[in-house]
């Protein structure tokens, strides 16, 4: 580890220690679920409907899943440049993460989907289709993982996966823009789109999606340094006991 | 209320609470094996076993 990740490392570390996420997720999840609940406006693009409320934590699961997987990238390249053990850790923790918060963003969007367009789902819809490459991209580098077991070129193998398998997601989330979306159409910065969602519940949103993936990475984070010193230690623990016998 | 809006809101906070759980029991679980070969390299007659009798 160099002298410019150290500090880093540590403050990563040390946040991920610190119990402060887990207690402001709690809160805000909290708060989110009442509002979009008892305040939030039920009605998009001209349909008033009660489906329309899943949409608060769709968009969060959906925007956060983009950051979790950037995140991905970023700590595979850090870990091919650098070959830090931290870097893959947080990648894969974060690979994990962004995976089961692409799950259920194409839960919800099919269980919305099926209320106001009337299907669960539609192969000629741009940003369905490459949202949905993005899941099987990231099953891939979680199976490739799996397999890995400390090993350290099937981990250089996952990362560089990692790396180039990241293209799918930018291109799914400027797809409606590049391509002509049936269903979806994009509705930040576009003037003939009337989303007329609640801006303030959406926010308190995110902040809450965004807090438990802090909290989670963590967690996860920890996890994998705990089990590598394990391992570790074993090993030493094993060569230790053998070598009194191997002097007999 | 719309079934399917219990629905997806149900799945998101089911999965999320089984991922929470499942990386808590995890973390407790590493912490577990981690205080054992702490405590047997304290102790290192205890990792003979009956073995150091």
């Amino acid at each position: 580890m160099n002298r410019y990740e150290r500090p880093v490392v540590g403050l990563l570390r040390r946040a991920f220690k610190s119990s402060i996420p887990g207690y402001l997720t709690l809160l805000l999840g909290l708060a989110s679920v009442g509002l979009v609940f008892g305040y939030a406006s039920d009605s998009m693009y001209g349909v008033s409907h009660g489906i329309n409320l899943i949409a608060y934590w769709h968009v969060p699961m959906a925007v956060v899943g983009g950051i979790a997987l950037t995140i991905t990238f970023l700590g595979c390249v850090l870990y091919l440049v650098t070959a830090t053990r931290f870097w893959e850790q947080l990648a894969h923790a974060s690979g994990e993460i962004g995976f089961v918060f692409v799950t259920l963003t194409l839960v919800t969007g099919s269980v919305w989907g099926r209320v106001i367009w009337n299907t669960w789902w539609d192969w000629s819809d741009i940003r369905l289709v490459t949202f949905l490459f993005i899941w099987f991209i990231y099953a891939g580098y979680l199976i490739i993982y799996s397999g890995a077991g400390g090993s350290g070129s099937v981990s250089r193998l996952a990362s560089v996966y990692g790396v180039v398998g990241f293209i799918t997601v930018p291109i799914s989330y400027v797809s409606t823009r590049l391509w002509t979306a049936r269903l979806h159409s994009p509705s930040v910065g576009n003037p003939d789109t009337e989303a007329t969602i609640t801006a303030s519940v959406l926010l308190i949103s995110i902040v809450a999606v965004l807090l438990l993936y802090v909290y989670l990475l963590g967690s996860r984070v920890r996890v994998r340094e705990l089990s590598a010193r394990v391992d570790s230690l074993k090993g030493r623990t094993a060569t230790e006991t053998h070598k009194p016998l191997g002097d007999d | 209320m719309e079934p399917l809006l219990v629905f997806g809101y149900g799945s998101i906070f089911a999965a999320l609470v089984v991922y929470v759980l499942h990386l808590r029991s995890r973390l407790s679980e590493a912490e577990q094996r981690l205080e054992d070969i702490a405590a047997s390299d304290r102790d290192p007659g205890s990792r003979t076993g009956s073995g150091g009798e």
